[in-house]
């Protein structure tokens, strides 16, 4: 049999009664047979007394063994009967007290094997099942408790990645549905212009163009989120100005005020997804604007950390939705990106390179736009 | 055949509805599901086109909206989602077909025609009426065997015609059944159409105008 914690448990019930038991009737019987023993002349006294005064002129001697005889007597027999009677007792009340304590072991140890039920049951595909232990408020549903809080981190880590691929792969469908529709229906069209065909062209390209953006930002996310970091000293404030130069003619394009104050902000990092950090935040508070608005960027070293920040006008957003924001895939609460702009993991991608250099990404809502402050530890000053 | 599609991914719309135009069917746009339930409140369609991932109102809820509704036109599901669950799913809900992106675009037509099909008793695959045959999937029309090289719009009447089995066909309902929203309902283009499809059916005429009212085919 498997030395299970219940057997033992029985085992160590019985064991501790029969120690326990035996000491008891010990004692009693210690007690009893010393009582019976060191009353010999008193005991004889009385016997005399009982048989009152013809005994006592009778030969002193005599008498006297015939009442210590039977007196003996008696007395063998009483103890004997006595110790019969615990032992049978003390075996019956251990054998009660084993089966007592599996009944109790069983009952008590009922909640683990509850917990080892769930344990085996979970695996990848119902993680959303928990143990809920009822009961009193003890060692076993402290445990189970522990035990549901790991269940719901992993579900909710699963969960996350299920839904980050799920995203992934519409994401990734959704040009090549349209670059098949596209070319399936310029074959099978009964006039194919030049006109037509170059017009598909650029459908086409456009969705091309579209994967490619998609397949880069997850390679930079997945290549962040490994921490896969090429470290070199790197001025955030050069990084802004070249993002600020390439994005010019888009944040022209929509009217947008941009304003930067770049003071040198020396950090160590990965150059391209620093770059790629700064480019991105630029990128969103062009992108997330009203026509006419404005973007401010600003760089500085403050505290031996080096700062980014990048505010934009526009709608405001609901501080509950600030969360969302840096989830992949998600654009202001719509769990889609739609449209053309960006793959929707601009903002994942920031979150995720920040971290990786134990750094951190803060999003606040003034009330209108949004402002991103991104700090990082700081590098060496570097001249210029 | 009247179709709306429901899809915000705008060159995947354009390129579709491109298509299917070319299959002689008359097809409206929305690019999410307030404009596609507002369509559908406008317009009678056959078979609603839907994507399942829109913003705003889901799919999934403008196919409850649709499936709820009492004359309702038949729903094919498009959805980008990889998993099988969704599939069962969108079935679930009511539509009553389903295609996954990327499809193939000869799928997806053949899959329309086959569910406007379904309304009403059975019909043939290849509509026919004395000596005219129309095969929709092969955007063919014949008559006696001979092939009438109809333009995808002649083919939409004819068709309309067609399947009323001689009935009349009014020219509100022709108006309604081969041709999109953009159609100016006072141009005299089916007039155009009409014209040009009894030239290239040829002789003896077939379609009848019942004066006032509309055509048939008797």
């Amino acid at each position: 049999m498997r030395p299970t914690v219940r057997l033992r448990l029985a085992a160590l019930y019985a064991v501790a009664f029969l120690i326990g038991g035996g000491l008891l009737l010990g004692f009693s019987y210690l007690i009893v047979r010393d009582s019976l023993l060191s009353d010999g002349p008193a005991a004889r006294q009385a016997v005399i007394r009982r048989l009152g005064t013809a005994a006592v002129d009778r030969d002193d001697q005599a008498r006297d063994r015939i009442i210590d005889q039977t007196r003996r007597e008696l007395r063998v027999a009483a103890l004997d009967r006595l110790q019969d009677a615990y032992v049978l007792a003390l075996a019956v009340a251990t054998v009660l007290s084993a089966t007592l304590g599996w009944l109790l072991a069983g009952r008590a140890l009922r909640p683990l094997s509850e917990i080892t039920a769930t344990a085996r049951r979970v695996s990848q595909e119902n993680l959303h099942e928990r143990i809920a232990l009822s009961g009193p408020d003890d060692e076993l549903k402290e445990l189970a408790d522990t035990f549901d809080t790991m269940l719901a981190r992993l579900d909710a880590a699963f969960e996350s990645q299920r839904s980050f691929i799920a995203s992934a792969s519409h994401e990734l469908r959704t040009p090549l549905s349209i670059i098949r529709a596209e070319v399936d229906v310029t074959l099978q069209s009964r006039d194919v212009s030049r006109e037509k065909l170059v017009a598909m062209a650029e459908v086409v390209r456009r969705a091309s163009q579209r994967s490619e953006r998609l397949i880069d930002a997850l390679l930079t996310l997945a290549r962040s989120d490994r921490g896969d970091l090429h470290r070199s000293p790197i001025d955030l404030a050069d990084l802004a100005r070249t993002a600020l130069a390439e994005l010019a003619d888009e944040a022209l394009e929509r009217d947008l005020r941009v304003e930067a104050e770049l003071a040198t902000a020396p950090a160590v990092g990965d150059g391209a997804l620093l770059e790629r950090l700064v480019a991105n935040l630029v990128q969103n508070a062009i992108r997330h604007n009203v026509p006419g608005g404005w973007v401010a960027v600003s760089t500085e070293a403050h505290d031996g950390r080096a700062v980014v920040v990048v505010a934009n006008g526009g709608a405001a957003i609901e501080p509950e939705e600030l969360v969302n924001l840096t989830m992949p895939f998600r654009r202001r609460g719509v769990q889609r990106t739609g449209g053309s702009v960006g793959s929707g993991l601009g903002l994942s991608i920031v979150d995720s390179v920040a971290r990786a250099h134990d750094g951190e990404l803060r999003l606040a809502t003034p009330g209108e736009g949004l402002i991103a402050t991104v700090e990082l530890p700081g590098g060496a000053a570097t001249a210029g | 055949m009247r179709v709306l599609l429901v899809e915000d991914e705008e060159d995947l719309a354009d390129a579709v509805a491109r298509g299917l135009r070319e299959w002689s069917m008359a097809v409206d746009v929305a690019a999410d599901g307030e404009a596609a339930l507002m369509s559908l409140g406008v317009h009678d369609y056959e078979v609603l086109v839907l994507d399942r991932d829109l913003p705003g109102i889901s799919g999934d809820e403008v196919c409850r909206r649709v499936v709820a509704g009492a004359p309702r036109p038949r729903v094919l599901m498009l959805t980008a989602a990889a998993e099988a669950g969704d599939v069962v799913d969108g079935f679930a809900l009511g539509a009553d077909d389903y295609l996954r992106k990327p499809f193939d675009f000869g799928e997806l037509v053949a899959r329309i025609t086959a569910l406007a099909r379904r309304d009403g008793p059975a019909a043939a695959p290849v509509l026919q009426r004395g000596e005219l045959t129309l095969d929709p999937l092969r955007r063919e029309a014949r008559r006696a065997g001979r092939d009438l090289g109809l333009t995808p719009k002649e083919l939409g009447v004819l068709r309309v015609l067609l399947e009323a089995r001689g009935g009349i066909v009014s020219q509100e309902e022709l108006l309604v059944r081969a041709w999109d929203e953009h159609a100016n309902p006072f141009s005299n283009a089916m007039r155009m159409v009409v014209m040009a499809l009894r030239r290239k059916v040829g002789e003896p005429p077939v379609i009848e105008t019942v004066r006032g009212f509309g055509y048939r085919i008797p």
